[in-house]
């Protein structure tokens, strides 16, 4: 069994990164400050140290400069995992030598992105990994028989649908039928739509999407569903275009371009995907590392390109919003480049108002310095 | 450093760390907190030094905690509580931290420090009117105050 060393002055955070590795299957370790840390990590030899920055006694950096300097952990992989951020910091751990660098707030699909390059897909399932789920299935989880048998009527034509009436009976179901597109009622008796992702989650295979199904005008569960994991959210009634336009979402699968990084006059540019782009799906993980990867390159500005962006969605937002986070967490000035229209859309939410925007790569450019 | 870059921040954290459904609050329904509190404080050095303070009413700051861990308030003892609020103190501040450093403004953290219980007076290094954020979190009223000396203004 594999081990992994936490190390936070807070026990909370402990207590969280331990539930996040849940589904690794790995024995968990815990140290309070740096020097705990390092004692704990000559003693027990762990697989991976998860390190925060800020700690009482002995911070982070320290402490990894001490993991570094002894013969049984100069190896050992570690992830910087802190609130804590900037660019002289994320230069001088990098020098250090770490396997990546987890900003807090940080969400599930971060933390499993990072974790994954040093344990491997969690709860040890290669296979399921490895496997492939089946585009042209559906599978609909509902307590109503009435949804379900809408749901299957409207995409008869379409896709092959597979019914659940609960978050147990969808366990079984996905597992049997690797469906490419899983609609979740987010209110079911037993086990809610939350509860069933989870457990979908711990399973699921490349290429599967979630998708809830919520109460119109709920924006509550619209907020959780999508911090969840969720990565759309149907309002019931069902329209039955909404439907098929998700099935058609996926069916465009995905392509194998890496375009996401170019260059304007020696200034690095992440060109950012219209949302309903068959390569938006992989274009927040390829950022997170390009950003990271210019950041240790000396790099202290880029460009955001949204010029494809034709729809300004929640997705593209939280999108967005995540780039912006990650590129100032990595100390990078950055400037927005997109339409008018864009431009607009994005000034009329709060979480994009205030980035520095222009009209063309070049006055983008120009706005970063 | 502005409000509204306070008023981000939170919004980010609370809504990620603690899935907290966070809204904007007038000042005078905030005002109306009951006089029991949570309170979390944050030092921050560097170029845009200050003092970062996080009020919330125990039930809330429960709530909050349970969200970190997926646990009901009701499951978790004091001292897990504290410490919640200690983290997100500190996870407010190092989004503060990054959004700043987008602007060349370069801050370190301090250690937060946590102190609950009733009428509690809270002095803080500063001077004059702190920026004021409140935000009505899970359907309570939480506060933000930000100090900073008069020459780091500007």
């Amino acid at each position: 069994m594999k081990k992994v060393l936490t190390v936070d002055d807070s026990k909370v955070v402990r207590t969280m990164v331990t539930r996040a590795l849940a589904p690794y299957g790995c024995q968990i370790l815990e140290a309070a400050n740096g020097k705990e840390g390092v004692e704990v990590a000559q003693r027990e030899r762990p697989d991976l140290i998860l390190l925060d920055v800020t700690m009482p006694v002995m911070d982070g950096r320290e402490a990894l400069i001490e993991i570094r300097k002894s013969k049984d952990t100069q190896a050992t992989p570690v992830i910087m995992l802190t609130a804590e951020s900037g660019r002289d910091l994320v230069m001088e751990i990098a020098k250090l030598g770490v396997k990546g660098y987890i900003v807090k707030p940080f969400t599930a699909e971060t933390f499993a992105a990072e974790v994954d390059k040093v344990l491997g897909a969690p709860s040890g399932q290669p296979a399921a990994a490895a496997a492939k789920a089946n585009p042209k299935c559906v599978l609909v989880v509902d307590d109503s028989e009435r949804v379900l048998e809408m749901v299957k009527t409207t995409l008869a034509q379409a896709a092959e649908v597979v019914t659940a009436l609960s978050g147990t009976d969808a366990i079984a179901r996905y597992a049997e039928s690797k469906a490419g597109l899983v609609i979740v009622d987010l209110v079911m008796p037993d086990m809610d739509g939350f509860a069933t992702l989870a457990k979908l989650k711990a399973q699921a295979v490349s290429g599967s999407r979630f998708v809830a199904l919520s109460v119109r005008g709920d924006q509550d569960a619209k907020e959780k569903a999508q911090k969840a994991g969720f990565v759309a959210v149907v309002e019931k009634p069902i329209q039955a275009d909404v439907l098929l336009a998700l099935i058609q979402t996926g069916a465009d699968g995905e392509d194998g371009a890496d375009g996401f990084v170019s260059e304007e006059g020696g200034c690095p540019v992440l060109v950012v995907p219209d949302a309903q782009a068959k390569s938006f799906g992989r274009f927040l993980p390829a950022a997170q590392k390009a950003l990271r990867a210019l950041a240790e390159d000396g790099n202290d500005r880029v460009i955001v390109d949204l010029a494809a962006v034709t729809v300004v969605n929640t997705a593209l937002v939280k999108c967005v919003v995540e780039v912006m986070s990650q590129a100032m967490g990595m100390g990078l000035r950055t400037a927005v480049c997109a339409t008018s229209a864009t431009v607009s859309a994005l000034k009329d939410v709060a979480e994009t108002r205030d980035a520095v925007y222009a009209e063309s790569r070049q006055a983008a450019r120009a706005a970063v310095g | 450093m502005s409000d509204q870059l306070i008023a981000d921040a939170a919004r980010e954290v609370l809504r990620t760390t603690a899935c907290a459904t966070v809204s904007d609050i007038g000042p005078t329904e905030a005002a109306n907190r009951g006089a029991d509190s949570v309170i979390a404080v944050l030092g921050m050095v560097g170029t845009r030094p200050g003092t970062l303070v996080l009020y919330c009413p125990p039930t809330i700051a429960s709530a909050l905690a349970g969200g970190m861990l997926s646990m009901a308030a009701d499951e978790l003892d004091e001292a897990t509580v504290t410490d919640a609020l200690g983290e997100l103190v500190n996870q407010i501040g190092g989004t503060i931290k990054r959004k700043l450093a987008a602007s060349g403004g370069e801050i370190m953290l301090a250690v937060p420090s946590v102190v609950r219980g009733s009428s509690i007076a809270l002095r803080v290094m500063g001077d004059g009117t702190p920026l004021a954020v409140d935000l009505l979190v899970d359907g309570g009223a939480v506060s933000l105050r930000y100090w900073q000396p008069r020459q780091a203004r500007g």
